[in-house]
């Protein structure tokens, strides 16, 4: 009993160490900006209500910014989380199914079309049905007999990620100068959403999920064990295969239709918790969910910082403090000889 | 008890096991053997509700086993494979998964009795010292050991084993077997065990099945299965079945190809 | 305030915090995100109400003691917002999803499409003066730019038109079809281009040999112009090659032109169709 009272404390602990992050990133990114607001300001504004153009760019761009940024981070690092634990592979990522790719085919698409003059809704909404086309497809290419092939996923995400690639360079080539632009700004990932509905999509989608998978903590726990130790387990597991898949596809389609692709961040991030606070789901998910996004408002603070007034894309931060990390965590697994 | 009716069953079109019949009373220390390939470790899986039939059924208790849910079947029936996979959790959090059947519905933490069923499954298997330490830091007997302590967790009433010491050496394939003895007579645990070793399955088991080429080519004690006319038919090798002079059970022995001569 | 967090975001658009000004009243603060109005801004005299420019923006000199804030395709909003501007000036190229938050915001963004030709080019130049209510002095700019430019097409009417070709990209090759000034500017000053009528502004080597131009006329956008001439050079064939009349022209006085401007590349152009008459 005395363990379980340990573990817990461990737990209640990281959680705290988590909350604090997150508190940690969204003060740094409401704080700083081009605008240069002193941070007694800030403080002044968010708590006392002072008005001002100052206010304006706190609430009305910096908070919108930051509270997606805590959405897709969390989002993305939670399908990292459960498909690491369903594929029991470290290297799984949510871009490797080839969603993303689906939901990128869909929104350039859509502005080679031109049909984002319709409203403003549908280049997310054709990045979304690009996400769920693809989504449909990897799902009936790897159902046969009631079993939901994991290796088959894998194997035809990745070819789905080169027909993508592809086919975006097609839409390139094709391209009028003014659409090559909307296509690449979008792959490159943009937490700058104008408009507060699709936010607060995202920011609910990424909570109830949350929600969700924790009915599964005890299965993913399981599957850590394989398909056939699961299964002894008592663990339905096609049925939680089918339904983890599920849950991940729809975090992964409204993360990448909302922000386009930010890359490394459900890589990194699982990999990195799970070092932390260890492997039981139970911990691991929310842990995840929380540095994720602190994360992602982090690199997103610096990227439109570091070089200002210009911005980079965050995924370019995501990528190299990420993929330093990764690389970091990867050199000292190989010192310990593990 | 346990039975299987006609059951045959196979991987895609192939079929593997042929109109099987045998039944398998509570209590009993069973022994499955045969060559390989002849159908053992589908015959286990049939057993375990990991396969499904093609015909033909697997009873347990005059029940289907596929109309039991999996959990259910989980509490009651508890099986350990050939290899432990080496996750990096503690021995303790590996042994605790085994009560995933038991846990109900919104359970978040194990309960106290969880906990000590645990602490039992460890001290019976002898692996209550490594309890703190990584499964990927043990040796291969003493993962086999917390993988049958996690079988325990399940606080099964049948025990079903596929080649549990394969690669394991001398004093670990005692102990464990010696283990499973324990478990059989002070537990009351159903054992059926899928087994290489010849001997060794005639020295604990008290029923054995010798498979071949996907059906049962002898059933009984190993008295009456263990004869050098049975093995030499389904091994197709030369043996001579001796008896062991300690506990008079059959005991086999293989001739090499130069001895044949003679 | 996890409430107030969740349902702010909604605010602002219906009106925001901002002060907004009346529509119509004396435009103060500009922010202009294009090169073109900027320079156009300065023309018209009221180069003093721009406090906020993209990188590109660097005509006149009086412009680099104005604010940057992004460039032709990203852009801060922060930093904008900042600036406090009544009117932000954007063009097609401009990121969409900032243009959105702009307006979100309750700022007043006015989009200008790229100009297709001489005419298009008054015609925003007029419809920013209206802007800024410099209408008078635009419409002077513009009668003095059309005077000059009767005048070129009248001299150069009556000569033997020169084939040109006009090359604007390089790998691949692009130029300049029937409704881009450029095209006006070759028709404007008695040439011919040769790539009028095609219908995209993507063209092939073999196509350009095959209709031998007189004059090929590299203006190098973010390519190698020299290298360019060199691989030209190496069609001994083509009568712009034999002629010697492969020429290289300095892009900024082509790109983003005003009346003004544009009137200048025509007098540029036309001296390099008639060079020898």
């Amino acid at each position: 009993m005395q363990k379980i009272k340990k573990r817990s404390l461990k737990w209640i602990f990281w959680l705290l160490v988590l909350a604090a992050a997150v508190l940690g990133a969204a003060a740094f990114a409401l704080s700083v900006g081009s605008a240069g607001i002193p941070f007694g300001k800030v403080f002044r504004i968010l708590f006392e209500g002072q008005k001002g153009i100052e206010r304006s760019i706190i609430w009305d761009i910096r908070m919108p910014r930051l509270l997606l940024g805590f959405a897709i981070g969390g989002a993305l690092s939670l399908a990292g989380v459960i498909l690491q634990g369903m594929f029991r592979n470290p290297l799984v990522e949510p871009y490797t199914l080839g969603i993303s790719g689906g939901a990128a085919v869909g929104v350039s698409l859509n502005i080679l079309f031109g049909l984002h003059r319709i409203g403003v809704l549908t280049m997310p909404f054709s990045g979304f049905l690009g996400a769920c086309l693809v989504i449909l497809l990897l799902y009936g290419l790897n159902m046969k007999r009631r079993v939901l092939s994991l290796q088959g996923l894998l194997l035809t995400g990745v070819m789905i990620n080169f027909i993508a690639s592809s086919l975006i360079m097609l839409i390139l080539a094709l391209s009028r100068r003014e659409s090559l632009q909307g296509i690449i700004f979008w792959i490159m990932g943009s937490l700058d959403e104008p408009n507060a509905f699709l936010t607060r999509l995202a920011l609910g989608a990424s909570v109830l999920f949350l929600v969700a998978t924790y009915f599964f903590h005890s299965d993913l726990n399981a599957l850590a064990l394989g398909e056939e130790e699961a299964l002894h387990l008592g663990v339905p597991v096609e049925r939680t295969k089918r339904l983890l898949f599920l849950i991940t596809s729809l975090l992964i389609g409204v993360s990448v239709a909302v922000s386009g692709m930010i890359g490394f961040v459900g890589l990194v991030v699982p990999h990195f918790m799970k070092k932390m606070v260890g492997c039981d789901h139970r911990i691991l998910l929310a842990a995840s969910f929380l540095a994720g996004g602190a994360f992602l408002v982090f690199c997103d603070t610096l990227a439109r910082t570091v070089i200002a007034p210009m911005e980079l894309p965050v995924g370019v931060i995501t990528g190299i403090l990420g993929g330093s990390l990764f690389v970091f965590v990867l050199m000292r697994d190989n010192g310990e000889g593990r | 008890m346990l039975q299987a009716k006609g059951l045959t069953c196979g991987y895609g079109s192939k079929v593997v096991l042929e109109d099987v019949d045998f039944s398998v009373e509570p209590g009993a220390f069973l022994g499955i053997l045969g060559p390989n390939g002849s159908g053992k470790t589908t015959l286990l899986k049939a057993l375990t509700r990991l396969l499904e039939p093609k015909r033909g059924e697997v009873l347990f208790g005059g029940k289907n086993i596929w109309d039991i849910s999996l959990r259910e079947f989980a509490r009651e029936f508890a099986a350990v494979s050939q290899s432990v996979s080496a996750v990096p959790v503690t021995v303790e959090e590996y042994v605790a998964l085994g009560r995933t059947p038991h846990y109900r519905d919104f359970q978040f933490l194990e309960g106290r009795k969880d906990f000590e069923i645990v602490a039992e499954a460890m001290r019976v298997t002898g692996v209550e010292v490594l309890a703190d330490r990584l499964m990927t830091q043990l040796s291969g007997g003493e993962r086999q050991l917390a993988a049958i302590a996690r079988a325990l967790a399940q606080e099964p009433r049948w025990l079903v084993l596929d080649e549990p010491t394969a690669h394991l050496d001398i004093a670990h394939q005692i102990r464990i077997l010696d283990l499973l003895k324990r478990l059989n007579h002070e537990k009351k645990i159903t054992i059926v065990i899928v087994h290489h070793d010849l001997n060794l399955v005639s020295e604990y088991c008290d029923r054995i099945l010798l498979i071949s080429e996907g059906k049962i080519f002898k059933g009984g004690s190993p008295e009456e299965v263990l004869t050098y006319a049975n093995i030499e038919a389904v091994y197709k090798t030369v043996v001579i079945v001796n008896k062991n002079p300690i506990s008079s059970k059959p005991f086999v022995l293989l001739v090499p190809a130069e001895r044949n001569k003679k | 305030m996890v409430l107030q967090v969740f349902c702010l975001p909604l605010k602002a658009e219906e009106g925001g915090q901002t002060p907004l000004p009346q529509k119509g009243a004396l435009s103060q603060r500009i922010v202009s995100l294009s090169p073109v109005l900027t320079e156009e801004l300065f023309l018209l005299g009221v180069g003093d109400s721009v406090v906020g420019r993209t990188r590109y923006c660097t005509k006149p000199a009086e412009t680099d003691k104005i604010e940057v804030v992004g460039n032709l395709t990203e852009i801060n909003v922060e930093k904008i917002v900042s600036l406090r501007p009544d009117l932000v000036l954007v063009i097609p190229l401009t990121d969409p999803r900032a243009k959105q938050k702009l307006r979100s915001l309750g700022i007043r963004v006015e989009e200008f499409p790229e100009a297709a030709d001489f005419r298009g080019i008054c015609d925003s130049f007029l419809r920013l003066a209206g802007m800024v209510h410099k209408e008078k002095a635009a419409a002077d700019l513009i009668e003095k730019a059309k005077r000059e430019v009767s005048r070129i097409r009248q001299e150069t009417g009556s000569r033997q038109p020169p084939a040109v070709f006009i090359e604007v990209g390089a790998d691949p090759l692009v130029t300049m079809v029937k409704g881009s000034y450029f095209h006006d500017l070759i028709e404007f000053s008695g040439g011919v281009n040769i790539a009028a009528e095609a219908v995209h502004q993507l063209y092939s080597r073999e196509k350009v040999l095959a209709k031998d131009p007189d004059i090929i006329i590299i203006v190098s956008m973010g390519f190698d112009g020299e290298e360019e001439k060199r691989i030209w050079q190496g069609y001994p064939g083509l009568k712009a090659v034999r002629q010697g009349k492969i020429i290289l022209v300095d892009s900024d006085l082509f790109c983003a032109p005003t009346p003004v401007s544009f009137v200048h590349a025509l007098q540029g152009v036309e001296k390099i169709l008639h060079a020898e008459n």
